[in-house]
C-alpha cells in the first residue's frame, strides 16, 4: 500500500495497468492524447504488484483494480471516472494543477 | 367458484335483490347530457326519496352484514366504485339520473340482452337507480349478466333494496313477494351465466399465456440457432438477450409516448418548472435503457456488440453498442440555435472530449482485437493436434474475450455522460428540444430500417425506374428541401423544414412501395399479388405496422408546420385506427402507372 502512495506522488500522473488490460491501455492512451505523459506501472512486471494489486483492490473497491489513475498524488478513479471527469470538463483543469499540463 | 356460488345463493335466499351501484362511476361519466336533456325536474322528488331509502338500508345491511364482498381481485370496467372500497360496500352514492320508462325495462329479460355496452347498460341501471320499483331489479339482472364482478356486489344490493322495499308502505306486498321471486330467478340465471362467461374468459387467457410462452421458446431456441456465434450459447444468454430485447421493445414505446407529452409541454408553453420535470423525467428514462444494456451485456455482449438489438440503418452507425456520442453532438449543434456563447463553447468542448474517449476506447478496444488474435493465432496454426491449444490458450483468449463486456459498458457510461453534460449546458428548454431532436432522429433511422426491409425487391433497379417513372425516382431519391418532389397542382411544394419531408417522404415512399408491390402483379411471376392485384391481407399488418410507426413520427411533427404551408404537405387522417382505410383509399388514389406520387388524404 505505502509503495502505491509512494509511486503515486513521485509523478503528477500515474496509472497503475497490467499489460494485458486492453482498459488500461485505453486510459492510457486518453491521457496521451491529451498531451499528458503518464507513468505507467505495469503491476505484472513489478516484483511487489500482487501486493499493490490488492491494495489497490481494496482502494478502489471493486475486483479488476487496474487501471487506477492518481493525478497529483491522489486517487482519481478507474476508467468510468475518469471518462466522466473528462466528459464533465473536469479532468483537463485538475491535470492543469498537478503540473501535468502547461497548455 | 364454488364458494361464492354458495354465499351468493345463500345471500340469496336471505336477502333479495336490490342492483348494482357499482356502475355508478360509470354512470357519473356517461349520461350527464342524456339526462338533463331527456328527464324532466319530476324525477328529482323520487331521487331524494330513493337516496334516503337507500342511504338507511345500507346502514342497516352494513351492521347485519352476513355476505363478504368476495370480490374478484379485478379491476374492470367500474374502477370507480370497486376500487374506492375493494373490501367493503359501495359507497352509498346515488345515482341521479331518473329511471328508464317501463317499456325499455321489460323488454331485456334474463340477462339475454347482454350485448349492450357499457354505456346503454349504465344509463338502464342509472335510470333505474332513482326509482325504487321493480324495474331496478331488472335492470340489475341485465347487469349482473354482464359484468360479473358486481354480481357479489349486486348480491348485496339485491339484499339492501330488497329491505328497502319491505320498509315502504305495505301495499302490495303479494305482488311484490311473486316479483321477487321472479327477479331472483333472474338474477341465478345471469350470475350463471355470467360464471360461465368469466371461466371460459379464464381459461381463454390460459391458453392465449400458455401460447406465448411456447412462442417465446420458439423465438429464442430460433434465435439462438440463427445467432450462433460459437460463443457460449447455454439457456443464460438466450434468455437474457431475449428479455432486453422484449425490455428494449417497452423501453422504445415508453420512449414514443415520453417525446410526444415533451413535445405537447414545450408547445404549450407550460411553465419551466413543469418542463423541466418532464426533461429530467425522459433523462432519467434514458439512463434505464443504459441500466438494461449493463444487464444484457452482461448476459451476451455480443448480442449488444453486433447491434440484433436494433434496426439495421441504426446497426450503420453503430459503435460499441450503441451511438456515437461526438457524432450525435455534431448533429444536434447546429439544431439547438440559439446558443449563447458559453454554451456553443461548452457543447464543442464537450464533443472534443467525447471525441478524444471514444478515440482512446476504440484504440483500447483494437489493442484487444490483437492480443485476442495473437493468442489464437498462438503456437502452430498447421499442426493437426491442436489438442495444445486447447486448454491454456483458450482460457486466455476467454478471458480477453470476456473484456469486451468492459468496453461496451465504458462507452455506454459515455453516453449516458453526454446525455447529462448537454442536460446541465442547455436550458431547459433548450434541452426538452434536445431531447425531442435526438428521438426524432433515431426514428427517422428506424423508419429508413423499416422502408429497407420491405423495399420491392422483385425486380433489378432499372427494371424498377421503369415502373415507376422517373419522377417517382426522384422523388424517393431527394427528399430533401428544395427537392423536386411531390408535384401538386403543377407547383413543387415548398417544405418548411426536411424533418417534415423525410417523414412525409417515408411514408408517402411506403405507400408508394406498397402501391408498387400491388401493381406489380402482372408482371412478376412469383408476385404474391393475385391476380385482382390486391395484396394479400397478411401483407397489410406489416405495412400497417410500419405505416403506424412513421405516422407516430408524423404527427409528434405535425405541430411545427405552421399554418400556411399545411396545404403543401400531405394532411394524414389523424385517427389511428382508420389507416387501413386510409391506405387503401391512398393505394386506389394512386394510378397504376404511378406517374403521380402524390396522394391526398382526408383531414
Amino acid at each position: 500500500m505505502d509503495r502505491v502512495t509512494k509511486l503515486a506522488s513521485q509523478r503528477a500522473v500515474v496509472i497503475f495497468s497490467m499489460s494485458s488490460c486492453c482498459m488500461c491501455h485505453t486510459v492510457t492512451r486518453l491521457f496521451r492524447e491529451l498531451g499528458v505523459n503518464p507513468t505507467v506501472v505495469e503491476l505484472d512486471e513489478d516484483p511487489r504488484g500482487k501486493e499493490m494489486e490488492k491494495a489497490l483492490a481494496r482502494l478502489l473497491g471493486r475486483n479488476p483494480a487496474v487501471p487506477a489513475v492518481f493525478i497529483g498524488g491522489r486517487l482519481v478513479g478507474s476508467t468510468d471516472k475518469v471518462m466522466s471527469l473528462h466528459l464533465g470538463g473536469n479532468l483537463v483543469p485538475q491535470l492543469r494543477n498537478a503540473g501535468a499540463l502547461w497548455v | 367458484m364454488g364458494e361464492t356460488s354458495s354465499s351468493t345463493s345463500h345471500s340469496r335466499q336471505q336477502d333479495p335483490s336490490l342492483l348494482g351501484y357499482g356502475f355508478h362511476g360509470v354512470i357519473a361519466t356517461s349520461t350527464p347530457a342524456n339526462f338533463f336533456d331527456q328527464q324532466g325536474a319530476a324525477y328529482f322528488g323520487e331521487l331524494e326519496e330513493a337516496f334516503m331509502h337507500q342511504v338507511t338500508s345500507l346502514r342497516r345491511t352494513q351492521q347485519s352484514a352476513t355476505i363478504s364482498t368476495a370480490h374478484h381481485g379485478d379491476t374492470k370496467p367500474f374502477p370507480t366504485a370497486a376500487t374506492a372500497t375493494p373490501t367493503a360496500r359501495p359507497p352509498p352514492t346515488l345515482d341521479i339520473f331518473p329511471a328508464w320508462p317501463m317499456r325499455s325495462v321489460h323488454t331485456p329479460k334474463d340477462g339475454s340482452n347482454l350485448t349492450a355496452d357499457s354505456t346503454d347498460d349504465s344509463e338502464s341501471s342509472s335510470k333505474n337507480n332513482s326509482n325504487h320499483s321493480s324495474d331496478q331489479l331488472e335492470a340489475a339482472a341485465n347487469m349482473a349478466g354482464q359484468f360479473d364482478q358486481v354480481s357479489q356486489q349486486q348480491q348485496q344490493q339485491i339484499l339492501h333494496k330488497n329491505m328497502a322495499t319491505s320498509s315502504t308502505p305495505k301495499t302490495g306486498k303479494t305482488l311484490d313477494a311473486k316479483q321477487t321471486i321472479r327477479r331472483l330467478a333472474q338474477n341465478r340465471e345471469a350470475a350463471r351465466k355470467s360464471r360461465l362467461r368469466k371461466k371460459a374468459y379464464i381459461l381463454q387467457l390460459e391458453s392465449s399465456k400458455l401460447k406465448l410462452a411456447q412462442m417465446e421458446q420458439d423465438m429464442q431456441r430460433a434465435r439462438s440457432q440463427g445467432l450462433f456465434l460459437g460463443g457460449a450459447p447455454g439457456a443464460n444468454t438466450s434468455s437474457g438477450t431475449a428479455m432486453f430485447d422484449v425490455e428494449y421493445a417497452r423501453w422504445l414505446e415508453d420512449h414514443g409516448r415520453r417525446m410526444a407529452d415533451l413535445h405537447g409541454a414545450l408547445h404549450a408553453h407550460l411553465p419551466d418548472g413543469d418542463l423541466r420535470a418532464i426533461v429530467d423525467d425522459t433523462l432519467t428514462h434514458h439512463d434505464e435503457l443504459f441500466q438494461l444494456k449493463a444487464v444484457a451485456a452482461k448476459s451476451d455482449v455480443f448480442h449488444l456488440i453486433t447491434g440484433v438489438w436494433t434496426t439495421p440503418a441504426e446497426r450503420c452507425f453503430l459503435w460499441m453498442g450503441g451511438f456515437r456520442p461526438s457524432d450525435l453532438l455534431k448533429t444536434l449543434l447546429p439544431q439547438l440555435d440559439p446558443l449563447t456563447e458559453q454554451q456553443v463553447v461548452g457543447i464543442c468542448s464537450l464533443q472534443q472530449s467525447s471525441q478524444q474517449a471514444e478515440e482512446a476506447l476504440s484504440q483500447g478496444l483494437e489493442q484487444l482485437h490483437h492480443s485476442l488474435a495473437d493468442t489464437m493465432a498462438g503456437g502452430s496454426l498447421m499442426d493437426d493436434a491442436d489438442m495444445s491449444f486447447m486448454g491454456g490458450q483458450m482460457a486466455l483468449a476467454l478471458g480477453k474475450l470476456a473484456n469486451l463486456e468492459g468496453f461496451v459498458i465504458q462507452a455506454d457510461n459515455l453516453r449516458q455522460q453526454t446525455l447529462h453534460q448537454m442536460h446541465r449546458i442547455l436550458t431547459i428548454r433548450q434541452a426538452a428540444r434536445c431531447f425531442l431532436a435526438i428521438g426524432q432522429y433515431h426514428n427517422r433511422l428506424r423508419a429508413l430500417s423499416s422502408l429497407w426491409v420491405s423495399r420491392p425487391r422483385e425486380y433489378s433497379s432499372a427494371g424498377t425506374k421503369e415502373l415507376l417513372g422517373s419522377s417517382q425516382v426522384q422523388s424517393m431519391t431527394d427528399g430533401l428541401p428544395g427537392g423536386k418532389c411531390f408535384k401538386r397542382n403543377g407547383h413543387p411544394p415548398r417544405y418548411r423544414s426536411s424533418t417534415i419531408l423525410s417523414y412525409t417522404d417515408s411514408f408517402l415512399m411506403y405507400l408508394l412501395t406498397f402501391a408498387y408491390a400491388r401493381a406489380s402483379i402482372r408482371k412478376g411471376p412469383n408476385s404474391t399479388i393475385d391476380q385482382r392485384g390486391n395484396l394479400p391481407t397478411e401483407f397489410f399488418p406489416k405495412i400497417q405496422g410500419r405505416l403506424m410507426a412513421l405516422w407516430d413520427a408524423i404527427v409528434t411533427m405535425k405541430a411545427t408546420i405552421p399554418v400556411t404551408r399545411k396545404g403543401s404537405i400531405i394532411i394524414l387522417m389523424p385517427i389511428r385506427h382508420e389507416l387501413t382505410d386510409v391506405t387503401r383509399k391512398a393505394v386506389a388514389a394512386i394510378p397504376v402507372t404511378l406517374d403521380i406520387p402524390i396522394v391526398i388524404f382526408y383531414n
